[in-house]
């Protein structure tokens, strides 16, 4: 042995310096996360009313929401409508924005301040309380239709056709955050390449496609990752617009907020906890899946 | 700055930042003596009233009361981690809904030892005080009775020739006033709010068909028929543009402000006869209470209801402390008129003589209902079983389809039945 005199149990002595130093971040680590998972995994298999003890039951829990929850299914069907909308739009309208800014307009940093607010705003309760005032039956959208076009609108956060859309629309309005993620992007993609088209004669629209895009790729997927888990993990916005119930009729019902509610309404700590896991285990699979296939679309300039 | 004046500077925030985590308290170091936390769901009116009544009873006997209220929801997902967690609040007001499972899981303090001294409930009438008890221990403490009551907008009412509403209408006139009044203006604001939805609304419904909700058992205590005979009954409603559209129906989240009565669309809402004092707190136009439309010579379906408990936690380490704030609330009169009648009309005799001398109209109009309804009042139904709460919102949640269309009447009602039976089942 190299270091008899300082090795403590394995450890050099600069090993443990560095453990030291982390250590109230692992603790953390150890008592606020890693703990209240693993409890989550063992409550996943049991019968647990938070006033009487955890009943174990086995995979009970994951049976039933399978093959006797039909909540449970809308839940999915809302949520995925929800993605489906809101992840393409979404960073469609974040690209377009970015391509607009990335020109050298005047003024460029404060429209991308501006820009980004929603980001910042979007997510809060207030907001949510906004636009519920906005789309409801004699809110400010309809009085717009009305005063503009004559046209008498539904209320459109209490009907189930239309709720979730609105819910898609405020998310698309955070368009902020892969905006300026895409702005840098478009930055170090090199200029010369468009010269050389524009001396070519490609048009713009061409340019766009066959020079920002593919270069674009790999920001597109990192930007539509995070978007997919964010969109999984939605809360506020429904909690707050159905006051709770993911009403009208179940239509807003995200994931997130049927956990809530079989965990916080219904006391079904053990259920909500299986529910948990089965929502990690989609977002991983998501997550995996988006892997696999970039290499069909993604590619990274170091590649050939 | 120099290099000492930012590291003293640090290193005291530094020492605030941990004194606030720690949750030290200042005044804890300022009062000696006990300290207890009171939890309550409320209103703004409500609020204020409960921290008077609590700082009158610091005044008086020095003991410091960390208060804290929630909304209906909220109140019961905060109240139930806390009691899991061990630290529930030493005064917890208690629902009938939910007296039972607390009690039953010995998460609340039997009161019997306490009185007469320091909790005397001599003054209270004998179903007051006994509607407390679960298996024969006293667990809650009763500060105001109410029942079931239709608030509604008497500008509206005399608008379509309705000056007084006598007490013995019937379904029928219901749907005539209503509809009356949704001509006045046509598809903005109509008779009344859709009730069909509302769980308490479909109990009252069936009481006064002679039956309950739930068996003391905790069975459904209703029949399939039933369901479809209230879903018809609104849709038929609903259909002649009596009541309000379902859009409308579907946003009542079921807060005082979210009451199609509150938000100008509609002229009566079914609620709480307590509730009036925080409806007229937001209405502009003059609000009444009247029972509930009946079938001729039907039961009046109407219960006195014991609307809000005081309940003391098993855990609490002041428990006599806890049930003398207790007495204070509801036999002595700084704690009595602090409170008022806003949780409805308190049970101790005392109380009554205490404020029947300076009620304001609203106070006089809850008396004078509550003692009215009495008179016909039917017996109070057993508790709700494990998984009401969850088929409370399950109504909700049909009766919305229904009124959307997207289930007739007849499978709304066959889906409602099925699935309460499985909840029940699985509770």
């Amino acid at each position: 042995m190299r270091f008899p005199m300082t090795t403590i149990l394995g450890f050099s002595r600069r090993d443990l310096t560095g453990y030291l130093f982390l250590g109230p971040w692992l603790i953390g680590f150890i008592v606020f996360t890693l703990g209240p998972v693993l409890a989550s995994l063992y409550l996943s298999f049991t019968r647990f009313d938070l006033l009487t003890a955890p009943r174990w039951i086995g995979i009970d829990n994951y049976v039933r929401m399978f093959t006797g929850d039909y909540r449970f299914w809308q839940a999915l069907k809302v949520t995925f409508t929800y993605l489906l909308f809101e992840v393409p739009l979404k960073l469609a309208f974040a690209l377009l924005i970015a391509t607009l800014l990335d020109k050298a307009v005047r003024g460029g940093g404060f429209y991308r301040a501006l820009f980004y607010i929603p980001s910042l705003l979007g997510g809060s309760v207030a907001i949510a309380v906004l636009w519920r005032q906005l789309f409801e039956g004699n809110g400010t959208v309809n009085q717009i239709l009305h005063g503009l076009f004559g046209i008498q609108g539904p209320s459109w956060i209490s009907n189930p056709n239309t709720a979730v859309y609105t819910l898609v629309i405020l998310a698309i309005w955070q368009f902020g955050s892969p905006m300026i993620i895409f702005l840098a992007g478009l930055r170090q993609i090199p200029t010369d390449l468009y010269e050389a088209a524009s001396m070519d004669g490609a048009s713009k629209f061409r340019q766009f496609r066959r020079i920002t895009l593919p270069l674009l790729a790999p920001v597109i997927f990192f930007n539509m990752v995070l978007q997919v888990i964010e969109g999984f993990k939605a809360f506020t916005p429904a909690f707050i617009i159905s006051g709770g119930t993911g009403g009208p009729v179940d239509s807003t019902l995200f994931y997130t907020l049927f956990l809530y509610q079989e965990a916080f309404a219904y006391f079904r700590m053990g259920y909500a906890a299986a529910l948990a896991w089965v929502l990690l285990l989609i977002i991983g699979g998501f997550t995996a899946l988006s892997f696999l296939t970039s290499k069909y679309w993604v590619h990274y300039e170091d590649e050939r | 700055m120099s290099s000492t004046t930012r590291r003293a500077l640090v290193a005291g925030s530094a020492v605030a930042a941990i004194a606030a985590a720690l949750g030290v308290d200042r005044r804890a170091y300022a009062q000696a003596g006990t300290r207890l936390r009171a939890f309550w769901w409320g209103n703004p009116d409500r609020d204020k009233r409960t921290r008077a009544a609590l700082d009158a009873y610091k005044a008086k006997a020095g003991t410091d009361i960390s208060a804290e209220a929630l909304g209906w929801g909220d109140y019961w997902t905060k109240l139930g981690t806390q009691t899991a967690g061990g630290n529930a609040p030493d005064l917890i007001q208690m629902d009938y809904r939910y007296l039972f499972e607390y009690a039953r899981r010995d998460t609340l303090l039997p009161l019997d030892k306490m009185s007469p001294k320091p909790l005397d409930l001599g003054t209270f009438a004998d179903a007051a005080r006994d509607c407390g008890k679960v298996d024969g221990k006293l667990y809650g403490v009763t500060l105001g009775t109410n029942s079931k009551a239709m608030v509604y907008d008497t500008a509206m009412f005399e608008k379509v020739g309705v000056k007084a509403l006598d007490p013995n209408w019937t379904w029928d006139d219901f749907a005539r006033i209503a509809g009356e009044i949704s001509k006045i203006k046509p598809a903005k604001y109509w008779g009344s709010g859709d009730n069909s939805r509302w769980e308490q609304g479909f109990e009252h419904y069936l009481n006064q068909r002679g039956k309950w909700l739930y068996t003391p058992e905790g069975k459904a205590a209703f029949t399939r028929d039933d369901v479809t005979a209230w879903f018809d009954l609104w849709d038929k409603l609903r259909k002649s543009g009596a009541v309000a559209p379902a859009e409308i129906g579907a946003s009542n989240t079921g807060a005082i402000d979210q009451y199609e009565i509150s938000r100008g669309t509609a002229a009566m809402s079914f609620a709480n006869s307590n509730q009036i004092v925080a409806f007229q707190g937001i209405s502009k136009s003059k609000l009444a209470i009247s029972v509930f439309p009946n079938e001729k010579g039907a039961a009046s379906g109407h219960y006195i209801k014991p609307a809000m408990m005081m309940s003391v936690s098993a855990k609490s380490k002041a428990p006599e402390e806890a049930a003398r704030i207790i007495n204070f609330l509801v036999n002595e009169p700084d704690g009595v008129k602090a409170l008022g009648i806003e949780r409805g009309v308190p049970p101790s005799s005392i109380a009554q003589g205490l404020l029947t001398a300076d009620l304001d109209d609203l106070g006089k109009l809850q008396l004078n209902y509550v003692s009215a309804v009495t008179k016909v009042a039917v017996a109070l139904p057993p508790p709700p079983p494990k998984g009401a709460g969850e088929i409370e919102k399950l109504l909700q949640r049909v009766a919305d389809s229904v009124a959307f269309g997207r289930a007739s009447v007849k499978d709304g009602a066959a889906q409602f039945f099925t699935e309460v039976e499985s909840i029940l089942a699985r509770a």
